[in-house]
């Protein structure tokens, strides 16, 4: 049996350090590579099957696709910044604004995108950062065998809800939008979230849980715990289609339409590469796959037309995108840190 | 026995020592970092660690944080004590099917377990049918997404590390003790009581030990089965670090939770030490 002691030990350390010297990332007979944030869940699928398969084949790169929720994905572009786990990222436009005010992403060149021409004029970015490519519109799922339909977010407050609703925690982008809305409903906004925090209070009394993650939301649903919620449109048609009692409105002061950018990251070896995919993602095919079941993605692409029962619950008209509330996130993500503490220190169950 | 190693198989470490300060001491020095310096960058300083305790949510947090630990820890001695007994005295066949049941939380995903005790103890779900069904209650009541949902969660992963120690102190008694005590006239809990216990001690607070550092530690569990309200230091310190980008709040709460369970592990091994020792002796 050997002694070990502290010499050894750092002398054995310091020479394992020059093994790590060799970098193999620049080597040529790599084929080129690209790693794409994406959503979680049947949007990975989605864009597996409507965005990097038809990119591969057209390219001949390998994509390699990363499901990670927005805000961790932000965290760790964050934690090894100058060698970002990903060149590509899919990311909610909350996170993004973060992304950008920390100087982790890129500029995107939309003169060399000839997709982003075909983007509805209302959405286009002109800040030098990615375009928008998805909308997911944030609405009110509802039990219809168990609660009427709503009809409006002010609807959520009223007694024959009482003890039926799940709220999204404060830490989420559904929670913040909601809480916008809430603020917004009674005379308050971004700049004056007080009143969406006393609206939010007041409903807490009716509140049967908190879940922390949409897949828990959704068991609630099924089990019948929960049977209303604020909930994204896309979420609510996938439990649908697998058979749970759910439905979906789009309440009458607006439904929410969150938009998701496609980013690139800063100092990625591969931004040419970067900014094809970027431009597959926004073609006509990509965007038309991405806004049919099942992954219920709103188009940002003015040409996508849909089947009347799916247009019902995805925005794909120049109509149904004017009618939704767009929120304010530069404002909100000034603001995010401090609702944040007071959501932990006031909402509680 | 111990022997000098020789200049060449020192090398044999270097794996395990690269990986060590790459993977760990260097993450470490970091999160160190962030703590002692104020939000920005700047001089290093302890002003962080005395926002922290000034601040009475924070003071709470943490307090909660200790608090389930203690009653996890109580909770699942109380359970794996005569649990590990039981084992440690059953036939091989009868002991392998009881390590298994114990160990089987472990072997499905969080996510599935979560799911599972939606199920269990829903307002819709097993507990509550059963306790209306006996017209124990008219109401369902609310079992789930409280602290008491969290303990029970936590007593069901940790308990395979509480009995595992507890199982291993247990076997190394000889059995010969407890049947020389039973002969003498001692029932089988005194036998229990006054002999096995004593001496597996040292395995119960090892285990009780690690039971505690695991708890203040836990995240998924009570993320998933205390809901959105349900705060303790991990999911405050989750919170921070991910979605308001303060590191630095992030990292101060970490070492003071990192400093938590290392008082209790050394304060535990040294209570185990003194136990041993004093029982058997420095040859022990």
């Amino acid at each position: 049996m050997t002694q070990l002691d502290r010499r050894s030990l750092f002398k054995s350390a310091a020479g394992g350090a020059a093994l790590t010297m060799l970098d193999v990332r620049g080597m040529a007979w790599a084929q080129q590579r690209l790693v794409v944030k994406t959503f979680t869940g049947q949007w990975n699928v989605g864009a597996r099957e409507t965005a990097a398969t038809p990119f591969e084949r057209s390219t001949g790169a390998s994509v390699t696709l990363v499901a990670v929720n927005s805000v961790e994905a932000i965290a760790k572009l964050k934690a090894s910044a100058g060698s970002p786990p990903y060149d590509v990222l899919l990311v909610d436009e909350g996170p993004r604004a973060q992304a950008i005010a920390q100087g982790l992403l890129s500029p995107v060149p939309l003169d060399r995108i000839p997709n982003a021409r075909n983007i509805y004029p209302q959405l286009r970015v002109d800040d030098g950062y990615g375009p928008r490519q998805s909308c997911s519109v944030m609405g009110i799922a509802y039990d219809p065998k168990r609660v009427e339909r709503p009809q409006s977010w002010a609807d959520l407050w009223a007694p024959k809800y009482k003890g039926k609703i799940a709220l999204n925690p404060g830490s989420a982008t559904l929670g913040i939008s909601f809480m916008v809305v809430a603020a917004k409903l009674n005379g308050g906004g971004e700049r004056d979230i007080g009143s969406g925090f006393d609206a939010i209070k007041r409903l807490v009394p009716s509140v049967v849980s908190i879940p922390n993650t949409p897949a828990v939301l959704a068991t609630l649903f099924e089990r019948g715990e929960v049977s209303i919620a604020p909930l994204w449109n896309t979420n609510t048609l996938a439990l649908k289609a697998k058979g749970v009692s759910i439905d979906w409105v789009a309440p009458k002061e607006g439904a929410v339409g969150s938009y998701g950018h496609a980013e690139i990251a800063k100092g990625t070896a591969v931004a040419d590469l970067a900014v094809k995919f970027i431009d597959q993602v926004l073609s006509l095919d990509s965007q038309s796959g991405m806004a049919n079941s099942p992954y219920f993605s709103g188009p940002v692409h003015k040409d996508v037309r849909l089947p009347p029962e799916t247009a019902a619950y995805v925005p794909s008209t120049e109509e149904a995108v004017a009618a939704l509330q767009r929120l304010d996130w530069k404002t909100i993500n000034e603001n995010r840190e401090a609702w944040l503490e007071r959501w932990d220190r006031e909402i509680r169950l | 026995m111990a022997y000098e190693s020789t200049g060449a198989s020192q090398w044999l470490v270097a794996p395990l020592a690269l990986f060590l300060a790459v993977y760990y001491l260097a993450p470490l020095a970091v999160l160190f970092s962030y703590s002692l310096e104020p939000r920005g960058g700047g001089a290093l300083t302890l002003a962080n660690f005395v926002s922290f305790f000034r601040d009475p949510f924070l003071v709470e947090t943490l307090w909660v944080t200790i608090r389930l630990g203690i009653e996890t820890t109580l909770i699942t001695l109380v359970i794996a004590v005569p649990f590990a007994y039981f084992a440690s005295r059953s036939e091989p066949g009868v002991r392998r099917i009881l390590i298994f049941v114990t160990l089987l939380p472990l072997l499905t995903s969080t996510v599935v377990r979560s799911f599972a005790w939606v199920v269990i103890l829903g307002r819709r779900g097993l507990v509550n049918d059963a306790l209306t069904g006996l017209g124990l209650i008219d109401e369902p009541v609310r079992l789930l997404f409280t602290t008491s949902s969290v303990r029970i969660a936590l007593v069901q992963v940790h308990l395979p590390l509480m009995v595992l120690p507890v199982l291993n102190a247990l076997d190394r008694i000889n059995p010969t003790l407890e049947q020389a005590a039973q002969s003498l006239g001692a029932s089988p809990a005194v036998a229990f009581w006054r002999i096995a216990l004593p001496l597996a001690l040292p395995g119960i607070i090892a285990g009780s030990v690690l039971n505690f550092a695991l708890t203040i530690s836990a995240y998924v569990t009570p993320a998933l089965v205390g809901g959105g309200s349900f705060n303790v230091l991990p999911i405050l310190i989750y919170r921070r670090a991910t979605v308001s980008l303060n590191w630095t709040l992030a990292a101060t709460a970490s070492v003071i939770l990192l400093i938590t369970a290392l008082a209790v592990i050394l304060l535990g091994q040294y209570a185990a030490h003194r136990i041993s020792s004093g029982r058997y002796g420095a040859n022990g």
